[in-house]
């Protein structure tokens, strides 16, 4: 019986504990993999360290977590005081009721409900951005109230009130009787209430993803748009960081409560009361310690040169600006941190925030949710912007940089007189295979299509790349506005459900280059990424044709920055700091600086630059109509 | 007199606080179910809700399987740790915590590199010539995934009403000639069913309505309802079948608590370890 006792905990532990030693062990990875371990590395610790964005996320989450357990728990306290001393048992059931509620509810309907109320509000104040620091504020304060007052109530009614009776019998006023009397006796649950409401505070992701705004990520939210593509182990070497801190942490405050056990029987309360302190000042001073101990910029020798071309005028402003997530160099192995340059030369501090689709980045701005100085959408939403007249006209006088964008991405569809936006980067869409698991020649999607390949396809899982590989195949528009258009590429979709592995998006960065699936079709760009990591994979750019894409720096029709935004935008076009990018992001670059600049390692890449003319379309904006009738085909699609 | 006012001014703050953040943001999700785009008053959100059906009866499955998994594996480890000795406990208890700590969505990212083709469980399978085995993208991976993050939910509720019981029960048990499983069963089982309740009522409530670990783990068959909201918002901040659909989980959750503090008498609900 012991036996089984001691096996079956032992498993659970490994259970419990497997994927923490896999993040342990990777974070000493001297590749770049989560997959693959080369050789021990300390690279990563270096590099979250040297991270702005990453100490800033941690530095906000603290504070955020502090701060909100602190609210919550002198309000909690008050609120259980008031509501123990409620008379009317109708009164008291209702509080309880509604006090209950953030705990039952699912924390994504808490989160939603609340972004509602947020936006709500602000659009009948008429603020330029409903969310903000402050709307993530109230919300921790909200989800960390309960978790205090079932902590301390508890403790009122043991305490009861003949204590408090007997006190004012004996001539103390109310408030006395409260700090002598109640108060020791609560002590404790009101402690225990602080640390649950930190705790949680620190760990929230959901609530925390549909109510911060404007330029205050906290770490879990960090973390997730990280693991939107794939993780770097900068990522898990905090992780270890924080766990290795947290142990240290507990394991302190149990060989303390082991020695107070033994002294017990003597002094028993004042014991007991130091220990809580004890735990209670070291969450704080670990905090605060590490708020202020985290080292700030100690950058950069590259915006020397830069700085007599930028006036340091707008100096002490913030520019908001609204990137892809991963779209911009940021530092790792020794590149160009492209935010901390430009906020070194011009003195100008930068909120940088990333999104994941056009979709969202648009639903976000025209909520009035949230509000930036810079964005950059790709093509087809450029044009809708610009339709809806959500756009600011940009001033070139201000970007004399522009003279660097080749000619061919000027006056493009979706800004024909060039006066809204300036290109950043260059996609396309193709095919990628495994050469190792593919036989034969590869020119065309329909190999996605192929039941030799059956378990082994990926394909994009959203809407408008899928269904424009259908249509490609199919010979149609992919704009096309015709209704059987659609249906016949949703035919041919749910043709290849019976074939596909998964429908992915960033998860081809880690299941193409592990060998994990054959084919899939993604951007060229993240191909080079990929074949870095796994020299079997091939790309093609189908004969059927393929997706073109410009992304391109725009403002926002209620940036309140402007100036700085047209500073910053000219700074993105800077020779150097366009290299960087166009290194970093792989995509093909706009920009003739870079192309033809030696030191580019992509010069004259034959997958971002071919020579041979490859058969491509952009997406145009598409009328709602028509976007709601493939939306729906797509539902059928994915559920087919 | 005096103290009743009091009350009633120490009250009116947290009262005012909560009707606008907990009572009124639930009232505008509702007003979001019943408004078309226009805000004037319609079904069409209603009627869009048996689309969803799959998914919600997916979610639910996956949560049940995933809640009885751990109560299952719980109960016996709970068993054993309340039994060892109390330094090893309080040892033990930390290390079930440890892992809470750390993000979820790290945690959850972890298991990728387990579970991969070629990630370390079919490396292993792979000495012995065995697999690769398809274990990322199932909904197997999505119920481990759901069992790892909210285990310690169950274990520490069971251990905490295990630890309560007076050890002189069992002996009692025992001196009247009832063995060891009838001991369990008719002593120890009846005195941690509020642990277990409470347990049940903390695995499958975060379960059922989980984003994210649906979206790294699984694949688009396995979506759960949590994703398709979140998805939903994303793309439109004011969705309106978004909002009915978290109305529809919302009410399947509070059916869930009703129906299991049936079973549980005790005035705490237990929801506090």
């Amino acid at each position: 019986m012991k036996t089984l006792g001691k096996i079956i905990n032992a498993l659970i532990f490994i259970f419990l504990y497997a994927p923490i030693a896999v993040m342990i062990v990777f974070s000493f990875n001297s590749s770049r993999s989560t997959y693959v371990f080369e050789k021990f590395s300390l690279k990563w610790y270096g590099e979250f360290l040297n991270s702005t964005i990453t100490i800033t996320a941690v530095k906000n989450t603290l504070l955020l977590a502090v701060v909100s357990a602190l609210i919550a728990t002198v309000f909690g306290t008050i609120a259980s005081i008031g509501i123990y001393n409620l008379k009317s048992k109708t009164a008291k059931g209702a509080i309880m009721g509604v006090t209950n509620i953030p705990m039952m509810n699912p924390d994504v309907v808490t989160g939603v409900s609340l972004m509602l109320l947020f936006v709500f509000i602000g659009r009948f104040l008429g603020l330029a951005s409903s969310l903000s620091v402050y709307t993530i504020l109230i919300a921790h304060i909200t989800f960390n109230l309960p978790y205090v007052i079932l902590n301390v109530l508890p403790k009122l009614r043991q305490v009861g009130n003949t204590y408090t009776e007997a006190a004012r019998d004996l001539g103390c006023t109310y408030s006395k009787a409260f700090l002598k009397v109640i108060f020791p006796n609560i002590y404790s649950g009101i402690l225990s209430g602080f640390l649950m409401a930190f705790t949680l505070s620190l760990d929230d992701f959901v609530i925390s993803y549909f109510t911060n705004g404007t330029g205050f990520q906290t770490l879990p939210l960090l973390i997730y748009s990280k693991t939107k593509k794939s993780v770097k182990p900068d990522i898990y070497a905090l992780s270890t960081v924080i766990f290795v801190a947290v142990l240290l942490l507990l394991i302190l405050v149990n060989s303390i409560k082991a020695k107070s056990e033994k002294q017990q029987k003597t002094k028993r309360s004042s014991k007991a009361k130091n220990i809580v302190l004890t735990v209670v000042s070291a969450t704080v001073c670990i905090a605060i310690i590490a708020y202020s101990a985290i080292p700030s910029e100690n950058y950069n020798e590259f915006s020397k040169k830069l700085k007599c071309k930028y006036t340091t005028s707008l100096a002490g402003s913030t520019l908001n600006v609204f990137n892809w997530g991963e779209y911009i160099s940021d530092g790792i192995d020794d590149t160009l941190n492209v935010i901390e340059a430009f906020e070194d030369t011009t003195g100008i501090q930068v909120n940088y925030d990333n999104f994941d689709s056009n979709e969202t980045m648009y639903s976000k701005l025209k909520s009035g949710a949230v509000a930036y100085d810079v964005i950059i959408p790709s093509d087809y939403m450029i044009e809708r912007l610009k339709n809806e007249k959500m756009l600011r006209k940009l001033d070139y006088s201000k970007i004399p940089n522009y003279k660097f964008i080749d000619k061919k991405y000027k006056n493009l569809y979706f800004d024909e007189k060039n006066e809204y936006s300036v290109p950043y980067s260059v996609g396309k869409t193709g095919l990628i295979y495994n050469s190792k698991m593919v036989k034969g020649k590869v020119d065309s999607w329909s190999v996605m299509w192929d039941e030799k390949y059956k378990g082994q396809v990926l394909t994009f899982n959203n809407s408008r790349d899928a269904f424009s590989i259908a249509q490609f195949m199919l010979g149609q528009d992919v704009n096309s506005t015709k209704k059987s258009d659609w249906k016949a590429a949703a035919q041919l979709l749910k043709k290849q459900n019976k074939v596909l592995q998964a429908r992915v998006m960033d998860e081809v960065f880690t299941k193409m280059p592990g060998n994990n699936a054959a084919i899939a079709p993604y951007y060229a760009g993240d191909f080079l990424t990929m074949y870095d990591s796994n020299e079997n994979l091939r790309f093609v750019y189908p004969k059927e044709g393929v997706n073109v894409f410009v992304d391109s720096l725009c403002v926002p029709s209620n940036a309140k920055n402007y100036e700085a935004a047209m500073m910053f935008i000219n700074f993105m076009l800077e020779p150097e700091v366009a290299l960087a990018n166009a290194e970093y992001i792989c995509y093909a670059s706009p920009n003739t600086a870079v192309v033809n600049n030696d030191n580019y390692s992509l010069k004259g890449n034959e997958i971002l630059y071919p020579k041979k003319k490859v058969k491509e379309q952009y997406y145009h904006n598409i009328d709602s109509k028509t976007r709601n009738y493939y939306e729906k085909l797509w539902e059928e699609v994915l559920l087919s | 007199m005096k103290k009743s006012f009091l009350s009633k001014l120490i009250n009116a703050p947290y009262i005012l606080w909560s009707a606008i953040f907990i009572v009124v943001p639930l009232i505008i999700v509702a007003y979001f179910t019943f408004t078309n785009k226009n805000g004037s008053f319609s079904l069409e959100n209603i009627y869009e809700i048996p689309d969803y059906t799959g998914i919600f009866l997916r979610s639910i499955i996956y949560a049940l399987v995933a809640t009885a998994i751990t109560l299952v594996v719980s109960y016996p480890f709970a068993y054993f740790m309340s039994r060892t000795k109390v330094r090893t406990q309080s040892m033990m208890i930390m290390l079930v915590m440890l892992p809470m700590w750390m993000n979820l969505l790290i945690r959850t990212y972890s298991w990728t590199t387990i579970l991969e083709k070629t990630g370390l469980i079919n490396s292993f399978f792979g000495l012995f010539g065995l697999g690769p085995y398809n274990l990322i993208g199932t909904s197997g991976a999505v119920i481990v995934g759901m069992v790892y993050n909210y285990l310690p939910y169950m274990i520490l509720p069971i251990y905490t009403s295990m630890s309560k019981i007076d050890k002189s029960y069992i002996e009692a048990a025992k001196d009247l000639g009832s063995s060891s499983f009838d001991s369990l069963k008719r002593v120890i089982l009846p005195l941690t069913l509020p642990g277990i309740i409470s347990g049940i009522t903390m695995v499958f409530v975060p379960s059922v309505s989980t984003f994210y670990i649906a979206d790294k783990l699984g694949s688009t068959k396995t979506l759960m309802i949590g994703d398709v909201i979140q998805k939903k918002f994303d793309i439109d901040v004011y969705s309106g079948i978004g909002a009915s659909l978290s109305l529809v989980l919302m009410v399947i959750i509070l059916i869930c608590i009703v129906f299991m503090n049936r079973f549980s008498d005790s005035e705490d609900g237990g929801i506090i370890v």
